[in-house]
């Protein structure tokens, strides 16, 4: 695979673009909630596809019941992007952006799971699309699509399909003050898309000496 | 003396950008990683004349480091380079003594000019 190997220069570069890309879309949804979203610093990480489901189950305390936004992004810098909202912190989210009371024992209706999609398209698209401007790229998107469920092998490959190569995993957590929601974000390229993510990484990096 | 600049970002790339829009300037630039290390060099008697600072870092993070600087410091320009450009966010860095609140990624225009407002260019 062309883009493997990231250096430890080459991961910081990444992660600090994810930080421009995360703080854009964390402005919007503030302004959208009123309330102030606390930003972690994100972690850039490779990690082989066929591991993905271990590395994410991982990541999260209580794997048994999430909500999923995932999209797709097209051109030179391309792949999927996964919001994974636990459920109980999806309806909380719904509580704030669309200030309805959320039952807690009945499936999601359809606001609710269109609340979360568009939570999912603010982040996703801020992030994607700053990533992808600030290396010269412009990127296109598919419809996002929702799934809802255990976090497990199954669930995530509906969307990534186990084989070799390597994925490019850029987490990032999130809080909403006072109410303490958290959620993940992944970016998942695809093998070309993150051959010319190194090149344009690289390039860049050029830029800066 | 030459006048020297602090740079605190725990990312390389970061301080690189603002290295290369400095470059031009007989400020001598001197960079630190996080908040500790700013702190820590501070006390090992550095006087910069201003402080790019950024907020979401590992450790103590940059407004504890902004407060602590303010503390040590009041006279001293300190300038947020930020990612997160949310008003509360921004108005929570003026609050603990921000002299100004920069967008990342840092733009030449923007750090030329809080360099003036510092009366260093």
């Amino acid at each position: 695979m062309s883009g493997s190997s990231f250096d430890t220069l080459e991961l910081d570069a990444l992660k600090e673009l994810m930080n421009v890309g995360f703080g854009r879309a964390a402005a919007t949804l503030s302004e959208l909630m009123d309330l102030h979203v606390v930003l972690s610093v994100p972690r850039v990480e490779l990690v082989p596809i066929g591991e993905l489901a271990s590395y994410v189950a991982n990541e999260v305390d209580d794997p048994k019941s999430f909500n999923v936004v995932e999209q797709f992004f097209l051109g030179k810098f391309e792949g999927s992007s996964f919001l994974l909202l636990p459920e109980e912190e999806g309806r909380r989210l719904v509580e704030m952006l669309a200030g309805e009371d959320a039952d807690a024992d009945s499936p999601l209706d359809s606001l609710e799971r269109d609340t979360i999609i568009e939570i999912g398209n603010i982040i996703i698209g801020a992030c994607v699309s700053k990533v992808a401007e600030l290396l010269g790229d412009v990127v296109t998107y598919r419809p996002p699509r929702f799934a809802t469920g255990a976090l497990d092998r199954e669930l995530l490959e509906r969307y990534v399909k186990p084989g070799p190569g390597m994925a490019l995993v850029m987490k990032t957590l999130f809080r909403f003050e006072r109410r303490d929601v958290f959620g993940l974000l992944f970016l998942v390229t695809t093998d070309s898309g993150l051959g010319w993510l190194k090149r344009a990484v690289s390039s860049w990096l050029e830029s800066l000496s | 003396m030459e006048r020297s600049v602090l740079v605190v970002d725990d990312s390389v790339v970061a301080r690189m950008g603002m290295k290369k829009i400095l470059k031009g300037f007989p400020l001598a630039v001197v960079e630190a990683s996080s908040g500790e290390d700013a702190l820590a060099s501070l006390e090992a008697g550095l006087d910069p004349s201003l402080v790019f600072l950024d907020l979401t870092m590992p450790g103590m993070g940059g407004l504890n480091a902004l407060r602590e600087l303010r503390r040590r410091k009041p006279d001293l320009p300190v300038v947020v380079v930020t990612a997160d450009i949310q008003k509360a966010t921004i108005q929570e860095a003026l609050e603990a003594g921000a002299t100004e609140v920069l967008p990342k990624p840092a733009e030449g225009g923007a750090v030329l000019g809080a360099l003036a407002r510092a009366g260093l260019a």
